[in-house]
C-alpha cells in the first residue's frame, strides 16, 4: 500500500449520489482512504453533464464538462462511484472539444487518470478489505452496461465481494441485458423502462437474495422501485456502502 | 486434425445433410436404389447430364437428364466442388447441370468427388475464375431447406428439399 | 417529410400488452443468444473477421461510384441490364415498367428489406399485377396485411394457430392445420405452382460483387431460387451499399452472416447469380434487370455516419436489444426495428417522424457488441439526438428543461439552492417510508415501479475543506 501513499485522489461523488445518497460517497471516501489516498471532494462539483450529452444538448454538455475538467485535472487520479459518469469523464470528454485543442488536450489528460471506484481499488490501489467471519448473505451483483461494456468492469466488483468473504454471490441469468434505466430513458419511456427492470427483478427475485448491489446508483434506484412496488423486501446497496460496512 | 473429407463429411451432418461414402461412381445407382426405397419412392430420377452421370449404368432405376419439373420427387445433381469449412456444395449452372435439380425435387442427392474437395470458400473462387464465361448462376448449397418462420421452430423442406444426401465418391 | 414524431409510446403501450408477442420475444430472448454463442464457437477470431469486414465496407463506400460501375459493366457483358435509382419513386417505377414490358402478371417474389422500403408490391398491385411472397415469413405477413416485425424473421410476432386461421381464410381449402409441419407443407404446396405460373421472380440480394457482376443472395428456405430458376425475368431489387469488391471479399462476410443473423454457420443456400441464363442453359431467366436504389443513403456517405451503410442486416443488433425485446418490431413503425431502425429510419424517413426511433435507446451497447461490421450503433444514435436538439425537433419544454439543468448545474450557489429546497420536498412527499409513488414531471417513471426518496443531506456541500 506504500505505493498508494501520499498520492491524491478526487472524488467525484455525481450529482444523483451528491443528492440522492450521500452515504455512498461517504462511504467511498472512507474506502479511499483505507487504501491510503489523500482524498479531496473539489467543491463546486455537480452534474458531469451526461443527461445532456445523452439528450443531444451538446452545448449544455459542454459547459458542464469544462468545469469538470478544470476542477478534477490537477489531481493525480479522479475516482468515481458510477460507472456510467466515470465513462462520461473517460470516453466523452475528450470527443466534446473537437474545435477546442486547450480543452481537449486537458480532457484527454483527466480520460487517463479517471476511474470508476472499484475498478480504481483493484487495479490501482491494489486494495483488498479485510476478511470478515461470520454468516454468509445472498447477494446479487447487478453489472451496468457503462461498467461492464464501456470500462471492461466485471472481475472487480466480484473479487472485492469475494475478498470481504461475507457474501454468497449468486449468478444471475441475463447479467449482460440492461435495466432498463438509461437515465431520462426511465422517465420518457416509463412504461418500456419499468418493463425492461420488471425482467430483472425476476432473474433476482428468482434467486432470493438478501441484497443486491451494483456499482451505478441509477440502476440500483431503478430496481429498487421496482422490487418495492412488487413487494420484495430484497436490501438494495451500493457496493461502496458494502465494502465500507465494517464488522460491529 | 481431421482430414479435408472428414471435415466436410462432419459439417454436413452438423448442417442437417445425410452423407454417404462410396468408392466408385459406379456404385452410386445401388446407393440411390436403396435410398428410393427406404424413403419409399419410385425407383425413378431427374439425374444431371454431367458426362460422368450419363456415362454410368443406372440399372433398376428410370433416369432421365433435363431440369426437373413440378412432379420430380427425387433429383440427383453434380457438385463441382464441396467446401470442407461450412460442409457447402457448390453447383455451377450450365448445359448438364440445371439448378432447378437441387430445388424443385423433395428429395435432394448431390454427388462430389473427395478430389473435389477444398478447405474454404476463397479455393472455389480461384476454381470459378478459370472459367469463362462466369457461370449464370453458382448455387452455394449447405443441408436441406429449413424454415424457423413459425413460432421459431426448426421445419424442413420449406420450398426446397427436405432431405439432402452428399454422396461422396472416393476415386 | 412531416416533422411528427409517430407515436412510439402507444406502440409499446400495445406491444407490451400482448401476450401472445411478449411469449415469442421471451423464446427468441432466450434462444438466439444460445444458437450464437454455438456458431460462433467454429469462429474464434470473430474480432478479427469482423474488423476485416467493416474495412471492406469502409474501402467498398469510399470507392463506391468505381464499384458500381464496375458493377454494372461485368453485369452489361453477361446480358444484364443495371438501373439505378436515386428516390424510392424513380425505383418503383422502374419495376413496374420491366413488369409491363414482359407483360407480367404474376410475380412471385423472395424477401427483400429493400423493397419494403420502396413499398413495392403496393405499386405493382396498383399496377394491376398479383404479387406474391414466397419466404414463408413474409407470405403469412402478407396474407395478414401486415408488415414484418423483424428482418431475419418477419412473422415473429404470430403464433401457430394465427398463421393456421390466415391459411384457412385464404387458402379455402380442408386441411388439418394444426402442427408446425403441417402449415409449412401447405405453404409450399400453395406456393410451388405460383412459381411456374409466374413470368417475373423478385429477389433481394445480400451482396453486390464488382469483380465479376454477381448479385449474392441468402436465403434458408430456397425460396429466393425458385424466383430466380422458374420464372422468365429476374428482377434484383437492391441497395446501393451492397456493393463489394471481389469474391474473395464475399468469404469473409459469408463468415459473419449466417452466424448473426440465425446462428448457423452457413444459411443453407448462398447463391451467385451474374446475368441471365448462359449459353447452352435450357433454365433460368432469359432477361435480368437489378435496380440499384440509393433512396437517400448517399447523403451518409463522407460524413461521420457513414460507418452505418456496412450493415449487413443481419438482424443481430435487434436479436440482443432490450428495448427491441419488449416492444417488438412493429413499435418502431417503419420499415427496420432494432438498433439499426433506429439509426436508419431517420435517414430515410426523416427525423422528425422517425424521432422515438433514436430516442428510445438505454444506449445499453449491446448491438454494438454483437454487429459483425463493427457499427458504432450507440454513437450514431446520440448524433442523431444532437442532430435533432439542433433542429428543434424536441419539444420547447424538453429543450427548456435541458438548459435550466445546465444552467443550475454549472452555477453551485443555485444548485445548493435548488437541492436545498428540492430534497426535503421530495422527502416530506415520501412520508415514513420514504417512498414516492408519484411525481410531476416524472409519472412515466412511476409505471408499476416506485422511486426511493432522497436520504436527505448532502456529501458535497458543508464539507469542512
Ligand atoms: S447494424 Fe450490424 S448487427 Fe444490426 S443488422 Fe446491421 S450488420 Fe447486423
Amino acid at each position: 500500500m506504500a505505493v498508494n501513499k501520499g498520492k491524491s485522489v478526487a472524488l467525484f461523488a455525481t450529482c444523483l449520489v451528491d443528492l440522492w445518497r450521500p452515504a455512498v460517497a461517504r462511504a467511498a471516501e472512507r474506502l479511499l482512504i483505507k487504501a491510503g489516498f489523500k482524498v479531496a471532494v473539489p467543491s463546486g462539483q455537480t452534474c458531469c453533464g451526461q443527461v445532456n450529452y445523452n439528450s443531444g444538448d451538446q452545448k449544455g454538455a459542454r459547459k458542464l464538462a469544462r468545469r469538470h475538467i478544470m476542477l478534477l485535472a490537477p489531481f493525480d487520479y479522479v475516482v468515481v462511484p458510477s460507472g456510467s459518469c466515470a465513462d462520461m469523464i473517460k470516453n466523452h470528454y475528450p470527443a466534446l472539444f473537437g474545435g477546442d485543442l486547450d480543452v481537449q488536450k486537458t480532457a484527454q489528460v483527466l480520460s487517463g487518470k479517471t476511474y470508476e471506484l472499484t475498478e480504481f481499488l483493484v487495479r490501482i490501489a491494489r486494495w483488498k478489505p479485510a476478511r470478515e467471519k461470520g454468516a454468509k448473505r445472498k447477494l446479487v451483483y447487478h453489472d451496468s452496461c457503462s461498467c461492464q461494456r464501456s470500462l471492461r468492469i466485471y472481475k472487480e466488483p466480484r473479487l472485492l465481494l469475494e475478498a470481504q468473504g461475507k457474501y454468497d454471490l449468486q449468478a444471475l441469468t441475463g447479467e449482460d441485458r440492461c435495466c432498463g434505466f438509461g437515465g431520462l430513458f426511465s422517465v420518457k419511456y416509463g412504461e418500456v423502462s419499468s418493463h425492461m427492470a420488471g425482467k430483472k427483478t425476476a432473474a433476482i427475485t428468482a434467486l432470493e437474495p438478501e441484497i443486491l448491489t451494483g456499482a451505478d446508483l441509477g440502476c440500483l434506484l431503478n430496481l429498487s422501485g421496482k422490487l418495492k412496488a412488487e413487494g420484495s423486501a430484497c436490501e438494495v446497496r451500493h457496493i461502496a456502502e458494502i465494502l465500507a460496512e465494517e464488522e460491529a | 486434425m481431421k482430414t479435408r473429407a472428414e471435415t466436410f463429411a462432419w459439417n454436413v451432418k452438423n448442417q442437417l445433410g445425410k452423407v454417404h461414402q462410396v468408392a466408385s461412381l459406379e456404385k452410386v445407382p445401388a446407393l440411390v436404389r436403396r435410398l428410393a426405397e427406404q424413403l419409399g419412392l419410385e425407383p425413378k430420377a431427374v439425374v444431371a447430364a454431367a458426362s460422368d452421370l450419363k456415362d454410368i449404368n443406372w440399372k433398376g432405376l428410370e433416369v432421365e437428364h433435363r431440369p426437373a419439373g413440378i412432379e420430380d420427387v427425387l433429383g440427383i445433381s453434380r457438385a463441382m466442388a464441396g467446401i470442407a469449412e461450412t460442409g457447402t456444395l457448390v453447383f455451377a449452372s450450365g448445359k448438364s447441370n440445371p439448378p432447378s435439380l437441387n430445388f424443385i425435387p423433395e428429395y435432394s442427392i448431390a454427388i462430389v468427388r473427395e478430389s473435389e474437395l477444398v478447405d474454404t470458400s476463397e479455393e472455389v473462387w480461384a476454381i470459378l475464375r478459370e472459367k469463362q464465361p462466369f457461370p449464370a448462376t453458382i448455387n452455394m448449397v449447405t443441408g436441406p431447406s429449413r424454415t424457423g418462420d413459425i413460432e421459431q421452430t426448426l421445419f424442413l423442406g420449406a420450398h426446397g428439399p427436405r432431405e439432402l444426401h452428399v454422396v461422396m465418391v472416393k476415386s | 417529410m412531416s416533422k411528427t414524431p409517430l407515436d412510439f409510446e402507444k406502440g409499446a403501450h400495445e406491444a407490451l400488452g400482448s401476450a401472445t408477442l411478449q411469449q415469442a420475444l421471451g423464446k427468441f430472448q432466450t434462444g438466439y443468444p444460445l444458437l450464437r454463442a454455438r456458431a460462433m464457437q467454429s469462429l474464434p477470431d470473430f474480432e478479427k473477421v469482423r474488423t476485416k469486414a467493416a474495412r471492406i465496407k469502409d474501402f467498398s463506400l469510399k470507392n463506391l461510384e468505381q464499384l458500381t460501375n464496375q458493377y454494372r459493366e461485368k453485369v452489361e457483358a453477361n446480358g444484364g441490364t443495371v438501373h439505378i435509382c436515386e428516390t424510392a419513386e424513380d425505383a418503383r417505377k422502374t419495376v413496374v415498367e420491366i413488369c409491363r414490358q414482359v407483360e407480367a402478371k404474376k410475380i412471385t417474389k423472395s424477401k427483400s428489406m429493400v423493397t419494403e422500403e420502396l413499398a413495392l408490391n403496393d405499386a405493382l398491385e396498383a399496377a394491376g399485377m398479383e404479387v406474391l411472397e414466397t419466404d414463408l415469413g413474409e407470405y403469412i405477413v402478407q396474407l395478414a396485411g401486415e408488415r414484418p416485425s423483424h428482418i431475419v424473421g418477419p412473422a415473429l410476432h404470430k403464433t401457430k394457430e394465427e398463421v393456421a386461421k390466415l391459411f384457412k381464410a385464404h387458402h379455402k381449402t380442408r386441411r388439418k392445420r394444426e402442427t408446425g409441419e403441417q402449415l409449412v407443407r401447405e405453404a409450399r404446396e400453395v406456393l410451388r405452382e405460383q412459381y411456374f405460373a409466374s413470368e417475373v421472380g423478385i429477389t433481394g440480394a445480400n451482396f453486390l460483387i464488382a469483380e465479376t457482376g454477381t448479385a449474392v443472395i441468402v436465403t434458408n428456405e430456397g425460396n429466393a431460387d425458385l424466383c430466380r430458376i422458374l420464372p422468365k425475368t429476374h428482377i434484383v431489387v437492391t441497395s446501393m451499399e451492397k456493393v463489394i469488391p471481389t469474391l474473395d471479399d464475399l468469404s469473409v462476410f459469408l463468415r459473419l452472416l449466417a452466424r448473426s443473423a440465425s446462428g448457423q454457420e452457413m444459411t443453407s443456400y448462398t447463391t451467385l447469380v451474374s446475368g441471365p441464363r448462359g449459353p447452352g442453359e435450357s433454365e433460368g431467366p432469359t432477361s435480368f434487370h437489378v435496380v440499384i436504389v440509393d433512396g437517400g443513403r448517399s447523403k451518409l456517405l463522407g460524413t461521420e455516419q457513414q460507418a452505418l451503410l456496412r450493415c449487413i442486416k443481419c438482424g443481430a443488433c435487434m436479436n440482443v436489444c432490450p428495448v427491441y425485446m419488449s416492444v417488438g418490431g412493429h413499435t418502431y413503425g417503419w420499415v427496420y426495428p432494432g438498433p439499426i431502425g433506429a439509426v436508419l429510419n431517420p435517414v430515410l424517413n426523416g427525423f422528425g417522424t422517425m424521432y422515438h426511433n433514436y430516442q428510445a435507446s438505454t444506449f445499453c451497447g449491446a448491438c454494438e457488441e454483437v454487429c459483425p461490421v463493427k457499427i458504432p450503433l450507440t454513437k450514431i444514435m446520440r448524433d442523431w439526438r444532437t442532430r435533432a436538439f439542433q433542429e428543434r425537433i424536441p419539444g420547447l419544454g424538453a429543450r427548456l428543461a435541458l438548459w435550466l439543468w445546465a444552467a443550475i448545474a454549472a452555477n453551485p450557489f443555485l444548485y445548493n439552492l435548488a437541492a436545498g429546497a428540492g430534497i426535503p420536498i421530495l422527502r416530506a412527499l415520501a412520508g415514513k417510508k420514504g417512498v414516492l409513488k408519484s411525481l410531476p414531471f416524472a409519472n412515466g417513471w412511476m409505471k408499476d415501479r416506485v422511486l426511493d426518496a432522497p436520504e436527505g443531506g448532502r456529501f458535497v456541500r458543508g464539507r469542512k475543506r
